[in-house]
């Protein structure tokens, strides 16, 4: 499914700007009758200018969490942010999302980050008309008021592709296709010309060929408008035609990062390998899928060792000892800087790391 | 659209004549009709000369037939109580009855809607407390032993209301806070139940994505949604109402159509009963088609239904 690696025109080596958000061990539980559910486990990450951050991982590995939980979009209770800071950039202006009252997140959300979701039948309000739902983000941030508020939203429709747009800004959701409602939510997220969107699946509910068109819609206003994107899916072959940087997810935490070229090639993380491997191949006639044996780890435990280590062929003592943090990667084939592993265990010179390096 | 409320209409028309052919039977299920109408100790006689008057000697069908005949033109014939034409005597006292379930109703949309969201959109709070407490305790309450109760504090001790009639504003007070407590109650669960649902919908994290203030999450997203749920359960309950208001409006001698359903049971007035069932039903059926007109107002994806 690694295959579109085409026309999205991603730069192999993306400028290493100083990044527009800096993500510092970002922890999120969830406070429940059943326990504390512990959905991300420190997680740090950076995204640059304009590039395009595609976060994988299965269901359950706090993708869209973790992501949700910067702009403070989880409910709280039982959500609770527990630490870690998010430093949203622009120009000289530096702000902590995490540190941000409501009111001062309230400003932040649809103005400076948008938002694309999964489904976006269950996403838009089923009882006001789309063009009201983009109208409202217009107005809400004083972008426009009044008629302009309307030109400029029956503008956004067209630039997102939907024709007749004069008189489908009356239109309600439900008289709208998939593909159309999420080119909708995309009218909305980029409405007040954002510097970041966050899409959490936004192809996941759609049929194949849509999935092309949105995806396809996503960049080309990406590249004209110059945001960036963090894009999250658990469909690798996706993240690999559009994403600059992948960072991969699991038990809550990203365990491996690195240009989507470095790590589909060369992996480091040994669930990274696993689960490139698991990816059914065309021209290979294997008679069973490979998969990684065992079940992610339980999220009602605090997250005390490598997540991976109960399911690793690699794991050893220290394994389930001491989690292991980020080690940068760089003597590689592809010299590209920022390919970092969470892992004790060296896969490119096939040794075991010792505490003392940290 | 129009096709969808013709085909209602029409429904509803069908509807009340069903209504019709119950009443008529309903008189007769029960044997022999002159003889239930007539005190106990009337003479064989007299039973005779009314069962010919009101035209129980007759073959049944031709009996429905002249009863639908006279429904069809309001005509239900004569009460016997009041020596006047039963469906008149009906209509008179239906605004002073509507007048009530409205007042009552106002009462209990006005409590229970803030009431509602306020302990939706904090569960476990305090205010949640209050929220779920009003809930039970309104729909727990008897309203007779509350009108009573209501009566003796405030109308006999304090005398801040008159303890019965009709006449000004501080008359309605007491009768529709005990018909309204009910629905009070009902409708601050609903509410908040419905709050609760609504506010985990994936379009309300849309609408705070897009860096809607809370006021403007609740009033135009939230609540929006929530009252599809509370017109139907509105719709239905002012039909209670109705049959709340046989003991209201008899407490408070209220001069509405409750008071008379039980006076006319009593007084075994069946032309008048009669004119009563009739009248309750086809307020109620017309009540359901607004409740069904008030859908596709708020939800556009009933509109085309068709």
């Amino acid at each position: 499914m690694i295959r579109r690696k085409k026309t999205h025109g991603h730069t192999p080596h993306p400028p290493r700007s100083e990044p527009i958000l800096s993500v510092k061990d970002l922890s999120v539980r969830f406070n429940t009758v059943d326990g504390v559910v512990h959905a991300v486990n420190s997680i740090s990450f950076d995204l640059y200018r304009g590039e395009t951050l595609g976060v994988v991982g299965e269901s359950g590995s706090g993708k869209s969490v973790s992501m949700l939980s910067l702009l403070r979009l989880i409910p709280e209770p039982p959500g609770e942010i527990t630490s870690g800071s998010a430093i949203l950039r622009s120009g000289d202006e530096s702000v902590d999302l995490i540190s941000l009252s409501w009111k001062q997140m309230n400003r932040v959300r649809g103005r400076r980050v948008g938002f694309v979701f999964q489904d976006p039948l269950s996403s838009l309000n089923p009882l006001i008309s789309v063009g009201k739902q983009i109208r409202e983000i217009i107005e809400r941030h004083n972008i426009a008021r009044g008629p302009a508020a309307k030109h400029r939203s029956v503008d956004l429709l067209k630039q997102v592709g939907i024709s007749d747009a004069g008189n489908r800004y009356h239109s309600y959701p439900h008289e709208f296709s998939g593909g159309m409602r999420q080119r909708v939510m995309i009218a909305i997220a980029i409405a007040c010309n954002p510097e970041l969107v966050i899409a959490d699946e936004p192809t996941t509910a759609l049929d194949v060929t849509i999935q092309a068109q949105i995806i396809d819609l996503l960049m080309k206003l990406k590249r004209e408008m110059g945001i960036s994107v963090i894009w999250i899916s658990h469909d690798l072959g996706v993240v690999a035609g559009i994403a600059d940087r992948v960072m991969v997810m699991y038990g809550g935490t990203g365990v491996e990062t690195g240009t989507a070229e470095t790590v589909y090639r060369h992996p480091r993380h040994p669930y990274t390998v696993g689960l490139l491997g698991a990816i059914p191949k065309l021209h290979q006639d294997n008679k069973r899928l490979v998969n990684i044996k065992g079940n992610p780890p339980s999220v009602y435990s605090a997250l005390r060792q490598c997540p991976f280590a109960p399911r690793c062929p690699w794991s050893f003592e220290l394994c389930t000892q001491q989690r292991p943090p980020l080690f940068a990667l760089d003597g590689n084939e592809v010299s590209d800087s920022g390919h970092t592993s969470a892992c004790w265990y060296d896969l490119e010179h096939d040794t075991r790391r010792t505490e003392d390096v940290v | 659209m129009q096709r969808y409320l013709l085909s209602r209409v029409i429904q509803s028309i069908m509807l009340m004549f069903g209504v019709l052919i119950l009443v008529f039977f309903l008189v007769r299920l029960t044997g022999d009709p002159a003889r239930i109408m007539m005190p106990r100790d009337a003479s064989p006689a007299d039973i005779e000369a009314f069962r010919d008057a009101m035209g129980f000697n007759e073959p049944l069908p031709a009996q429905f037939f002249h009863f639908m005949t006279g429904a069809l033109q309001g005509d239900f014939g004569r009460s016997l109580h009041y020596r006047a034409p039963a469906m008149r005597i009906v209509l008179e006292r239906m605004p002073a009855t509507i007048e009530l379930s409205l007042a009552a109703l106002i009462f209990a949309l006005i409590v229970a809607i803030p009431l509602g969201v306020i302990g939706g959109s904090r569960p476990g709070t305090i205010w949640d407390t209050v929220c779920r407490a009003v809930g039970l305790v309104g729909q727990t309450i008897p309203n007779f032993w509350l009108a009573l109760m209501m009566i003796s504090l405030f109308s006999v001790t304090l005398g801040w209301f008159p303890t019965f009639g009709r006449g000004g504003f501080s008359s309605i007070v007491l009768p529709a806070v005990a018909l309204g407590l009910f629905p009070l109650g009902k409708f601050t669960r609903l509410v908040r139940s419905a709050v609760l649902e609504v506010r985990n919908e994936d379009y309300v994290r849309t609408a705070y994505s897009k860096g809607l203030l809370d006021h403007r999450v609740y009033t135009h997203h939230i609540f929006l949604n929530v009252s599809v749920t509370l017109v139907s359960i509105v719709g239905v309950q002012f039909g209670y109402l109705l049959g709340g208001s046989i003991y209201i409006e008899t407490i408070f001698a209220w001069p509405g159509v409750g008071r008379m359903i039980n006076e006319a049971v009593q007084a075994r007035d069946f032309p008048l009963v009669q004119a009563l069932a009739f009248v309750s039903a086809a307020f109620i059926v017309l009540l359901n088609l607004l409740t069904d007109l008030a859908y596709v107002l708020i939800d556009p994806r009933i509109r085309y239904e068709d």
